[in-house]
């Protein structure tokens, strides 16, 4: 009976799930078959180029200890700007771009930006006694971060929207 | 960084990010199989919980690597998987759809418990190495 009814509302949960997912395109939103191998490769691939891009940045722009990581918060915001715009082009795509997505947003954005790594610093600089700094870091992060996707995401539908009625 | 390390950090960003679309998926599914489509789906749990336990890992591996622990496995372990694993971009779209659905108490609450939890287990990561 209890087994019975878990599965009956499962069913109800993905039906009504289906009409849920277009108004938040979230890019970890549930794909009806789940994530497939190739979908999976193609994440694989991304994050293997965004690894190496934000590695690549950040010995550009060394931090050292007690400093503010600009670097961090150069990588993170970039990467913000650019998976707005991704995510205003992906829904664009003929036959609604899924590897694509898979490939530039979870693999090469998610790859690129970095929560870890922005968390370890603002500790480390307020272990050093930069609290000032580490609040700087934290807020400036924040802001620019919602900033940068906010820019992206919005820019790029009103190019498409006046395209669209031109 | 020596040729190997990029690899490693290339490597180790791909592993993350895998792990962290299998568990968002994952979590995702569980958190509405178990709540409903509640808060819980409108709301991004499973990246809150993959920033969380990430800064956990990488705050460990900090501290452990300030006793010693060789640059290939710092690249790959730390930059590599750590990184790739957790993600500033997926976070800050969340937020922003959440607010542009009206929902904007869960856009706060998106913000103040990835920084917070972040910190905290980050900083609960540096205090466990240093035991």
């Amino acid at each position: 009976m209890g087994r019975r009814r878990r599965r009956c509302c499962a069913l109800v949960s993905e039906r009504r799930y289906g009409s849920v997912v277009p108004s938040s395109p979230q890019p970890g939103a549930l794909q009806p078959g789940g994530l497939q191998p190739g979908a999976l490769l193609a994440v694989a691939l991304g994050g293997a180029a965004g690894g190496p891009a934000r590695a690549g940045l950040s010995l550009a722009f060394p931090t050292h200890p007690g400093q503010f990581p600009w670097a961090i918060l150069l990588i993170n915001v970039l990467g913000a700007l650019l998976i707005g715009v991704l995510l205003a082009i992906v829904p664009l795509i003929p036959g609604g771009g899924s590897r694509f997505r898979a490939l530039t947003v979870t693999g090469f954005c998610g790859g690129f930006t970095t929560w870890s790594t922005f968390m370890v610093g603002a500790d480390q600089l307020v272990a050093r006694g930069h609290v000032l700094t580490a609040l700087g870091y934290l807020a400036a992060s924040v802001v620019a971060g919602l900033g940068a996707v906010t820019l992206g995401w919005t820019g790029i539908q009103k190019l498409t929207t006046r395209g669209a009625a031109a | 960084m020596t040729a190997t390390a990029w690899l490693l950090v290339s490597l180790g960003t791909a592993l993350g990010a895998v792990a962290r679309a299998v568990l968002d998926q994952w979590l995702r599914k569980e958190t509405i199989r178990r709540y409903g489509l509640g808060v819980g789906s409108r709301f991004p749990v499973g990246i809150l919980a993959i920033n969380v336990s990430g800064s956990f890992a990488l705050g460990l591996l900090t501290g452990v690597a300030s006793h010693g622990l060789g640059p290939l496995v710092i690249a790959f372990a730390a930059t590599g998987i750590c990184g790739g694993f957790t993600t500033f971009s997926t976070w800050a779209f969340d937020t922003l759809i959440l607010a542009r659905d009206g929902e904007r108490a869960l856009a706060v609450a998106n913000v103040g418990l990835s920084v917070g939890g972040g910190m905290l287990a980050a900083a609960a990561g540096l205090g466990l190495a240093l035991l």
